[in-house]
C-alpha cells in the first residue's frame, strides 16, 4: 500500500512538474514570439518609432519570464536570448534593417528552440 | 557565484543523504548490480549541477527523484516476485558443488580459478580439500560450506549447554544517558547513578561509556579529564 502510494504520489508530482514547466514556457514563447512578429513587420516597414516600443514591450515581458525560466532550462539558452535582445537594441538605434531583420529570425529560433525542448516528444526523448 | 554554489552544494548533499537513506540500509553495504548502478548514477547526477550553475537545480533534482523512485519500485518488485528478483539481482552459482570445482559455472560467471582461490583464502579457506560446496551469491561475495569433517566445533557438537546470550545494551555515551536503552534494560536512572557512584563516578556526564550486559555485568568507564 505504502509502495503503491509512493508510486502514485511520484507520478503526480513528475506531472504537474510537467504541466507547469510546460505552461510556464509555451505561454512565455507564444507570447514573445508575437511580440517578435510586430517587431519584424515594423521593421520591414522602416517603421522604427513603433519598433522601438514593441522592442521595450518584449524586453519588459523577458525580464519576467526569465527568473521562471532560469529554473527550468539551461541558463544558456537564456544567455542567448539576452545576447540577441542586446543586439537588436543596437541595431534599432542604428536603424539598421538589414540586420534587424536577420537577428529577429536568430532570436526567434532560439525562442521556438526553446519551445520545442520543453515539448514532450519523441525526438526530445532518444 | 561562490555562495551560490555552496548553497547548490548543500541543497543536493541534503537531497542525496536523504535518498541514500530512502533507499534503505542495504545500499551501504553490499550492493546488487542495479543498486550499484544508481548509486554511481546519483552520485554524477548531484556533481553535474552541483559545480555547474548554468544547469538548473532541477535538472539534478529530478533524475535523482526517478532513481529513488525506479529503486524502490524494483525493490518492492523483487521482495513480491522471484521472477523480478532473478532478473533484476540474478541468481547465486553455485562454483563447488560436493567437493568438486564447477568449470562450466565458473565459465559461466567469468570468475577465473585464481579469483576463487583468493576468495577462500579469504573466507579461511586455504584447502579446497576442505570445501563441500562454494556459491556465488548475486552480490558476489562468496559463501563456503566446508566439509563437515573441517568445520569449526560448535558447542553442540561437543554436547556443551550454553546460557542465553543476548547483546550489550549501551546506556550511556560521551556522557548522554540514553533513554531509550534505559527502558529496554528495564532500568531506572537511580539504578544507573548507584552503579557509576560504586565506580567512583558522581554525574553520568562524566562517564564516558557504560554497558549492561544481558547477565546484569556491568562496563563503566571514566572521561578522560582533557575530554570533560
Amino acid at each position: 500500500m505504502k509502495v503503491w502510494a509512493t508510486v502514485g504520489g511520484f507520478l503526480i508530482l513528475i506531472t504537474v512538474l510537467m504541466l507547469i514547466s510546460m505552461h510556464i514556457i509555451l505561454g512565455a514563447t507564444a507570447k514573445i514570439e508575437s511580440g517578435l512578429s510586430d517587431l519584424y513587420e515594423n521593421v520591414i516597414e522602416n517603421n522604427y518609432y513603433l519598433a522601438k516600443s514593441n522592442y521595450l514591450d518584449i524586453v519588459k515581458k523577458w525580464n519576467e519570464y526569465k527568473k521562471s525560466w532560469a529554473m527550468l532550462i539551461e541558463h544558456q539558452e537564456i544567455d542567448k536570448i539576452d545576447e540577441e535582445l542586446t543586439k537588436i537594441n543596437e541595431y534599432l538605434l542604428e536603424q539598421n534593417r538589414v540586420l534587424l531583420i536577420s537577428e529577429i529570425g536568430l532570436l526567434k529560433f532560439y525562442i521556438r528552440h526553446v519551445r520545442e525542448m520543453t515539448l514532450l516528444k519523441i525526438e526530445n526523448i532518444f | 557565484m561562490v555562495i551560490t554554489i555552496f548553497i547548490r552544494t548543500l541543497i543536493l548533499y541534503i537531497l542525496v543523504v536523504l535518498v541514500m537513506r530512502l533507499m534503505g540500509k542495504r545500499q551501504m553495504g553490499e550492493l546488487q548490480p542495479f543498486e550499484l548502478v544508481i548509486t554511481i548514477m546519483i552520485s554524477e547526477l548531484a556533481a553535474v549541477p552541483m559545480q555547474n550553475t548554468g544547469v538548473p537545480l532541477i535538472n539534478g533534482i529530478i533524475p535523482i527523484l526517478t532513481l529513488l523512485f525506479l529503486q524502490t519500485l524494483i525493490t518492492f518488485g523483487s521482495l513480491k516476485s522471484d521472477f523480478i528478483k532473478r532478473l533484476v539481482c540474478g541468481s547465486p552459482t553455485i562454483l563447488i558443488a560436493k567437493g568438486k570445482i564447477l568449470e562450466d559455472a565458473l565459465r559461466k560467471t567469468q570468475y577465473s580459478l585464481n579469483d576463487l582461490m583468493e576468495q577462500l583464502r579469504i573466507k579461511g579457506f586455504f584447502n579446497i580439500h576442505d570445501i563441500e560446496y562454494a556459491i556465488l551469491e548475486t552480490d558476489g561475495d562468496i559463501s563456503v560450506i566446508p566439509k563437515s569433517q573441517k568445520r569449526y566445533v560448535t558447542p553442540a557438537d561437543l554436547g556443551i549447554p550454553t546460557k542465553y546470550e543476548g547483546i550489550p545494551i549501551s546506556i550511556i555515551v560521551d556522557g548522554k544517558l540514553k533513554e531509550e536503552s534505559l527502558k529496554y534494560a528495564n532500568l531506572t536512572l537511580d539504578q544507573v547513578l548507584v552503579e557509576i557512584k560504586k565506580r567512583g563516578i558522581d554525574k553520568v556526564q562524566d562517564v564516558f561509556f557504560a554497558c549492561i550486559d544481558p547477565e546484569g555485568h556491568w562496563f563503566v568507564q571514566k572521561k578522560e579529564e582533557k575530554n570533560k
